[in-house]
């Protein structure tokens, strides 16, 4: 479902005219107006990634929106290009404010922090246990085990792996690969989580499951944009941004009410 | 599987080394071990045997010196060369003259110089600059000055043999330090060639702690550890290697090859230089490579 005036609102967040989007003029400077904005970002297919044709949109904080499109139309890329915060191959894009031309690739580290990564480039260690691929990430920026470690266990509690802890991540099913994966975005307090596709592969409700606790991340004042192909499940999410394979993309503004 | 909190310790960000580390480490000390004893050597030849050669070769010379025969009846040998030390003593580019006493050699060396059967005395003598004079006497000088005074002499400057010893010792250096510059390349490419490895088998791990906001600079860091690490170690073990080397090749112990002249704890001292010099290129040549590596993998 596009995005439409009355959804939107529903959602906090706005829509105005995709020119004004657009528009180098619109008023975005004030700090951290917007989390993410796409301007017209476009990059060609790289190895089996897809390509991804001009796209544009704009989240504000605690925004929730959806990219949602059939199989190869750039989902995962645009998520990528948000996650690495290099500057795309073609338009602009925006990270917290900055427009990532702006960010030193010695500083890109900081914005990385800022977010929660549940996409298949950043996987599972399946070695190593639940617990220790939980606190990756805090370890990754260099916390103290005595700060991150019982928010770990909070975490673990919170997405019901409290009973398996200390066993490996590859002998987990897929719905707790998917908790523990959700677990790990988590656990630096993220200001918006990007999930490529989560609960693909999950029957219903264990799917749904994961989407109540997505709902919830949402509740708490993260910001989420997910990879979504199936329409249906996106238009219950919040705004929609529609991406096609190779073709010119709408444009939608998403934003913090 | 529950979770033990206080049994629980972090699994390591980076997967260590492996097994082929202690491999490395016996080459990369051997290579190290080689470098401090050539860089030595390089020292040794370049800077101690080509100035002492040329100091003690090239500023002196040796002459033998008799009576005229006209004079013989009326001087005896020793007079001559008492005389011969006056006479060149003060001639010009001559900083001192000693009659050396007489031994059985003497003969031999006098005939060698060009003097015949006839009896000699030698006298050697420092050349050098004096005032009076901006240059060292030639053989020819000192021959003239002995002739205009009744004395017949030959003079030996030590001219055709200091150049080619001089070349020879020159080559020498300029060999070793081919040797040691191509054993620090090799030991370079070694460095390559483990950060590269390493690289690629920790590649997706990088690129995970990338993502997950690990900082490049703490990503390089354990990148480059374990290689500067083995390097830190064959270092030691090669500069312990070179150190041994150099006290067993000392010249004053009976029986053993003088490698080294004249080894002393200063040189002991500089063997340690060398191997930091070799860490220090390993952590270059790691640190180039492993920032190319990076650009790839946290991008």
């Amino acid at each position: 479902m596009a995005c439409s005036t009355q959804r939107v609102a529903d959602f906090g967040c706005y829509v105005q005219n995709a020119a004004k989007a657009v528009s180098p003029t619109s008023p975005l400077e004030g700090g951290q107006a917007h989390l993410v904005r796409f301007h017209r970002v476009a990059s060609g297919a790289r190895g089996r990634m897809a390509g991804l044709a001009p796209l544009s949109f704009l989240l504000g904080p605690g925004a929730r929106a959806a990219l949602v499109g059939p199989p190869g139309s750039g989902k995962s890329l645009a998520l990528r290009l948000i996650a690495v915060g290099a500057p795309p191959p073609g338009g602009r894009l925006e990270l917290f404010g900055t427009d990532v031309r702006a960010i030193r690739r010695s500083r890109r580290a900081l914005v990385r922090r800022r977010l929660g990564l549940m996409l298949a480039d950043f996987p599972l260690i399946d070695a190593w246990s639940v617990i220790d691929n939980i606190t990756l990430a805090a370890r990754a920026v260099g916390r103290r085990e005595a700060e991150f470690f019982p928010r770990a266990l909070e975490l673990l509690s919170w997405v019901g792996l409290s009973a398996r802890g200390g066993e490996a991540a590859g002998r987990l099913n897929l719905e707790a690969r998917w908790r523990l994966s959700l677990a790990r975005a988590l656990m630096n307090g993220p200001e918006l989580l990007l999930a490529d596709e989560p609960g693909a592969g999950l029957a219903a409700a264990p799917r749904e499951a994961l989407f109540k606790l997505i709902d919830q991340v949402h509740g708490a004042g993260i910001a989420v944009i997910m990879a979504l192909t199936d329409e249906g499940q996106a238009a219950r999410l919040g705004p929609t941004i529609r991406l096609a394979r190779w073709a010119a993309s709408p444009v939608f503004l998403a934003g913090a009410a | 599987m529950s979770l033990d909190p206080r049994a629980w310790r972090p699994s390591p960000l980076l997967p260590p080394a492996r097994g082929a580390g202690l491999a490395a480490l016996c080459l990369g000390a051997a290579l190290i071990s080689l470098v401090a004893v050539l860089a030595m050597a390089w020292l040794s030849a370049d800077m101690r045997a080509r100035p002492a050669l040329r100091a003690r070769l090239g500023g002196g010379a040796t002459v033998a010196v008799t009576t005229s025969r006209t004079r013989a009846e009326l001087e005896s040998l020793d007079a001559a060369a008492w005389r011969a030390r006056e006479i060149l003593a003060m001639s010009p580019g001559v900083a001192s003259a000693h009659v050396l006493a007489p031994a059985p050699g003497d003969q031999a060396i006098a005939a060698a110089l060009g003097m015949g059967a006839a009896p000699a005395r030698l006298i050697t003598v420092s050349l050098g600059p004096r005032a009076g004079s901006a240059k060292s006497a030639t053989t020819r000088a000192l021959i003239n000055a002995l002739s205009r005074e009744g004395l017949v002499g030959a003079a030996d400057d030590h001219n055709p043999v200091t150049g080619p010893v001089e070349r020879a010792v020159t080559l020498d250096a300029v060999g070793l330090a081919v040797a040691g510059a191509l054993l620090m390349g090799i030991l370079a490419g070694l460095a390559a060639a483990m950060i590269l490895e390493r690289a690629r088998r920790v590649a997706p791990r990088i690129t995970l702690l990338s993502g997950l906001g690990m900082s490049n600079g703490a990503l390089l860091t354990r990148l480059l550890r374990p290689v500067v690490l083995s390097a830190s170690l064959a270092a030691i073990a090669g500069a312990a290697v070179a150190m041994a080397i150099m006290v067993f090749a000392d010249p004053r112990l009976p029986g053993l090859a003088p490698l080294i002249p004249s080894p002393s704890a200063l040189d002991l001292l500089s063997a340690a230089a060398w191997p930091t010099l070799a860490v220090l290129v390993v952590l270059a040549v790691a640190t180039v490579i492993g920032l190319g590596r990076m650009k790839v993998l946290a991008p």
